[in-house]
């Protein structure tokens, strides 16, 4: 009986387990093999000249553009650039590639530069994840406290936004934060000046605020309405007023969804690369938007393997910070935990 | 306090709605801007319905996150009642732990690791066509089933184990114990976890970006795409519709159906089915409109060109919104080859060339069809990636005017037919500037400090450095792109950004006063704000070809001519020709009577005012590496 049973179990895990290997594990593994190696194209080019001397190079692929100039290339070393080709005879001229360990991705993104990039995505999604949790915790509090049918609605009305593209939602914002947009031609109406909103670290913000609010909201109202009412009223019976009874009941309890939603929060903010990109008017460069760029740009000439290594990092400093986080927390329920 | 609680909530639903209504409130806009309100008009939902494209990737969209939400349920499900049943605590604590990682990862991590592996997979095993919806169909998957997992794993801990065993004493067996007892307790979460699913993927964006190929499109990638000409009302139409229906269906759940139910659960399956319902609506009023497809047919061709391929697929890979589709009673060119030769046309698009070049090397799908820019064309050419055209199947190719011909990226006319040409410029706003520019260095004047626009690509915002300086575009040396890059950094503290698309959108609407861009898409602009005019610097610009090629990988070779001699046809190419606002290299178009920018000052100057032009190079990857570096510098100060 109890041997079936564990037979069972196995079969009910197996597929979502080899599943996780080969789409989870596997591609990790994959971003870690990108970040180390290179792929290195090169030309072999053997020839001889017409008093029989051989001569064979091996010429970087990265510094011609076709075989043509690798050959040229190939007889500039040999001092025989002004040879012509009669008197020239190319044995062996062909493209390889070979893939070879490397440390010069991984130390290209320790650059100044870079390293700036990923402290402004640190800083920036910092804010907006204090921000987040600022605006939703009242809030999932007050809806906790609601009647469950006010609870069911405002629950979907706050999916709802989801649903719509992050990009539509945040083109919309655009719109409302541009220049000549609807704030400005409002303040304008009322005679006040314009103000400079989009192109600023505000509107960057903003837009990680207002896209990833939805996953603060969530998890706190989730504990919250877990709370029974009657823990509530024993408080205030016991003479507790409001601040006491936040601090000694409801906050300690609403600690787990308070670390899911900042994490849910944190995360995408930190990489993200559409919100930075539109609100900042391309001019705010977060770490996200420096891996598309370069996987987009010089895909096969390296982009990818500095994209891959940058991943690398970023995941790298989210699993650090993660398990910061989860120190604060002893919930084993279903929160993110690692 | 009743006041502070009202407060907290209608301003966080303020917040979450402001855009959503303003998003509404445009789609009805009769103007082009999401910005000036101009008056009520309902025509972007007309335009909706005859964009086959558009509806096709919503359709796409819904298929995409029904299947992956299903599939991520069962799978997240048997996971869950897996790991619950577990009694190894370590194993058990192993598989959470994997199971957080995709919701942990950013997404972008997600995305491109999931992409190194089909690519690495789709490279070693020589992968045939056609496997963009299952790879997006796994990453979708892939980052569902945590969510379901972590749904339904709570419900599990909390049913009464004791009610198993009843049921199981009073003669069940664990199975039907399972699907009687269990399941319906374990519902609401599951239910939950699908429904969460499918929001995820219905809205995501980044981890489809990496892993989607370009045969199935889903609609947040068709929205990102559309990045060289301005983002149309139209898209917001149609978010406007998805977002009335939920709520529609959200109304009538609550106050309609909510009166007769008191119970919670059968409330929440409601909730579900009515989600459910409203996903059904979409997908049939998708299909619906799909049914309604207008006839676009060219007479006389007919008899030009046989049927001989009827039934094969043609892929065609080009640029976003370049070519002239049908909307605002154009001809839709597509339409028009399908119905004349009966050739299917799967049509793909592209956001830059090396966007296209990434996919031809990384994707083991076959092309057809490609349009890449001249210096493009010489990369795939060298490195053996494109095919030479049968010219005596292109017999319109002699409407191609001289000057076009043996350009310098196919000297010898052997791989590629020009399709579209283009210069870049320098737009600027007659009422924001006080003087008329005529110097690329305006870009630096700060006097419009806070008013000034660049490109947000590499190549293009170097090359006007560089010609300010006085290099060729096609140097490499490395020291002229550092003196290049320096003088970038110098132009950081003037600009209001770096743009591509939002350029439409800042121009249009006097966001800002100068802003380079392509001549073509200036027409386009100058029709929404009579105040721009446009100037070619005196320091030089750079003009680009953009060419037919037929790549090796292609497998549809005689109906590829076909379809290049096609697009030559006077008719198709003058309707391209309205549509993407580029001049034409076809004699045909030029001195078309109908064409509307026949003569056009700025597409075709007269000899006496033609700038001084360069073209863009193919350069060696060490330097394609080394200003894609300076790039990174210049912009993340």
């Amino acid at each position: 009986m109890n041997k079936g049973r564990s037979v069972k179990t196995t079969l009910l895990n197996a597929p979502y387990v080899v599943w996780s290997v080969i789409f989870i594990i596997i591609p990790l593994l994959m971003v870690a093999y990108y970040t180390f190696t290179a792929n290195v194209e090169y030309y072999d080019i053997s020839f001889s000249t017409a008093d029989g001397t051989s001569y064979s190079y091996e010429i970087d692929g990265a510094t011609v553009n076709n075989i043509e100039e690798a050959k040229e290339k190939a007889l500039e070393q040999a001092g025989l650039s002004g040879e012509t080709a009669a008197n020239v005879t190319f044995s062996e001229a062909a493209s390889q590639s070979r893939t070879e360990f490397t440390l010069e991705y991984f130390r290209e993104i320790f650059s100044k530069d870079i390293g700036r990039a990923f402290g402004r995505s640190f800083l920036y999604s910092i804010i907006a994840t204090a921000l987040s949790l600022v605006l939703a915790y009242p809030f999932a509090y007050v809806l906790s406290r609601s009647s469950v049918k006010s609870q069911k609605m405002q629950m979907m009305l706050i999916m709802l936004p989801m649903w719509m593209s992050m990009l539509v939602r945040t083109y919309s914002w655009m719109n409302i934060l541009e220049k000549n947009g609807l704030i400005n031609n409002f303040l304008e109406l009322i005679g006040l000046e314009p103000v400079e909103m989009l192109g600023t670290p505000a509107a960057v913000i903003l837009g990680m605020v207002y896209n990833y609010l939805p996953y603060m909201i969530l998890p706190i109202y989730t504990v919250m309405s877990k709370i029974e009412p009657s823990l509530h009223e024993a408080a205030e019976d016991l003479g507790c007023n409001w601040l006491q009874k936040f601090r000694r009941l409801i906050l300690p309890l609403s600690v787990p969804g308070i670390i899911s939603g900042v994490i849910m929060v944190f995360v995408p903010s930190i990489s993200t690369f559409y919100i930075s990109q539109k609100m900042s008017n391309g001019k705010i460069v977060l770490i996200g938007d420096l891996i598309e760029a370069r996987i987009k740009n010089n895909y096969a000439d390296g982009g990818v393997n500095v994209g891959a290594a940058m991943s690398l990092v970023l995941m790298v400093i989210i699993f650090i910070c993660t398990i910061i986080m989860n120190k604060f927390s002893d919930d084993d329920g279903g929160n993110i935990a690692i | 306090m009743k006041i502070v609680k009202r407060l907290i909530t209608f301003l966080v639903y303020a917040f979450l709605y402001a855009p959503l209504i303003i998003m509404v409130l445009f789609s009805f806009n009769s103007g082009r801007s999401t910005m000036v309100f101009e008056g009520f008009s309902l025509k972007w939902y007309e335009t909706l319905f005859s964009n086959n494209v558009l509806m096709e990737c919503l359709q796409n969209s819904l298929i995409l996150a029904v299947t992956s939400s299903v599939i991520a349920t069962i799978l997240g499900t048997l996971a869950a009642v897996g790991v619950y049943r577990l009694k190894n605590k370590y194993i058990s604590g192993t598989i959470m732990t994997v199971n957080n990682i995709p919701m942990m990862n950013p997404d972008i991590v997600t995305g491109v690791s999931l992409m190194l592996l089909f690519v690495f997979v789709g490279t070693f095993l020589g992968l045939a066509e056609k496997t963009n919806f299952w790879t997006l169909l796994i990453a979708h998957i892939t980052f569902n089933i945590p969510y379901v997992l972590l749904n339904v794993l709570p419900k599990l801990k909390q049913t009464d184990k004791n009610l198993v065993e009843a049921a199981m004493d009073l003669g069940c067996t664990p199975n039907q114990a399972f699907f009687k007892v269990v399941l319906p307790q374990i519902n609401p979460g599951i239910m939950s976890g699908l429904l969460m699913a499918f929001t995820l993927s219905f809205d995501d964006f980044v981890i489809s970006y990496y892993t989607s190929g370009t045969d199935f499109r889903t609609l947040p990638l068709y929205v990102y795409d559309i990045v060289k000409k301005p983002v149309k009302p139209n898209i917001y139409a149609l978010y406007s519709i998805i977002f009335i229906l939920i709520l529609l269906v959200l109304i009538i759940n609550n106050f309609v159906l909510n009166g007769t139910s008191k119970k919670e659960s059968s409330g929440r399956a409601k909730k579900v089915v009515s989600a459910i319902l409203a996903v059904v609506i979409l997908v049939v009023g998708v299909f619906a409109f799909k049914g309604c497809e207008t006839t676009h047919s060219i007479d006389g061709l007919q008899a030009e060109y046989s049927r001989e391929f009827e039934g094969t697929t043609l892929n065609v890979y080009n640029w976003g919104e370049y070519i002239s589709d049908g909307s605002d009673e154009s001809l839709d060119v597509i339409a028009a080859f399908e119905q004349l030769t009966g050739i299917n046309v799967n049509y793909i698009t592209y956001e830059s060339n090396e966007v296209m070049y990434s996919k031809l090397k990384s994707n083991s799908d076959s092309y057809d069809i490609i349009i890449p820019s001249d210096y493009m064309i010489q990369r795939l050419k060298n490195e053996g990636m494109l095919q030479k055209l049968d010219f005596s199947q292109i017999s319109n190719y002699k409407n191609i005017d001289e000057q076009y011909k043996n350009l310098y990226f196919d000297e010898n006319n052997e791989y590629s037919v020009p399709y579209s040409v283009g210069m870049v410029g320098l737009i600027y706003n007659t009422t924001m500037v006080e003087e008329v520019p005529t110097s690329w260095t305006a870009l630096w004047d700060e006097r419009y400090s806070g008013d000034i626009l660049t490109f947000n690509n590499s190549r293009d915002a170097f090359a006007i450095a560089q010609k300010v300086l006085g290099q060729s575009f096609n140097t490499e040396n490395k020291a002229d792109w550092d003196a290049a890059a320096e003088l970038l950094k110098k132009q950081t503290p003037v600009l209001q950004g770096r743009v591509m698309d939002q350029v439409f959108e800042k121009m249009e609407g006097g966001n800002a006063a100068l802003a380079p861009y392509y001549v073509g898409d200036f027409l386009i602009m100058q029709e929404e704000n009579e105040d721009l005019d446009f100037v070619f610097p005196e320091e030089g610009v750079n003009v680009f070809v953009d060419s037919i090629c037929v790549p090796s990988c292609a497998k549809n070779y005689d109906a590829a001519m076909m379809f290049i001699n096609f697009m030559l046809e006077p008719e198709v190419a003058l309707a391209n020709a309205e549509y993407i606002g580029y001049a034409s290299p076809n004699t045909e178009v030029v001195n078309h009577p109908d064409y509307s920018y026949k003569d056009n000052e700025y597409l075709y100057p007269a000899e006496e005012d033609m700038p001084n032009v360069e073209y863009f190079y193919d350069l060696t990857p060490e330097i394609r590496n080394y200003y894609e570096k300076l790039w990174v510098e210049i912009t993340s100060k």
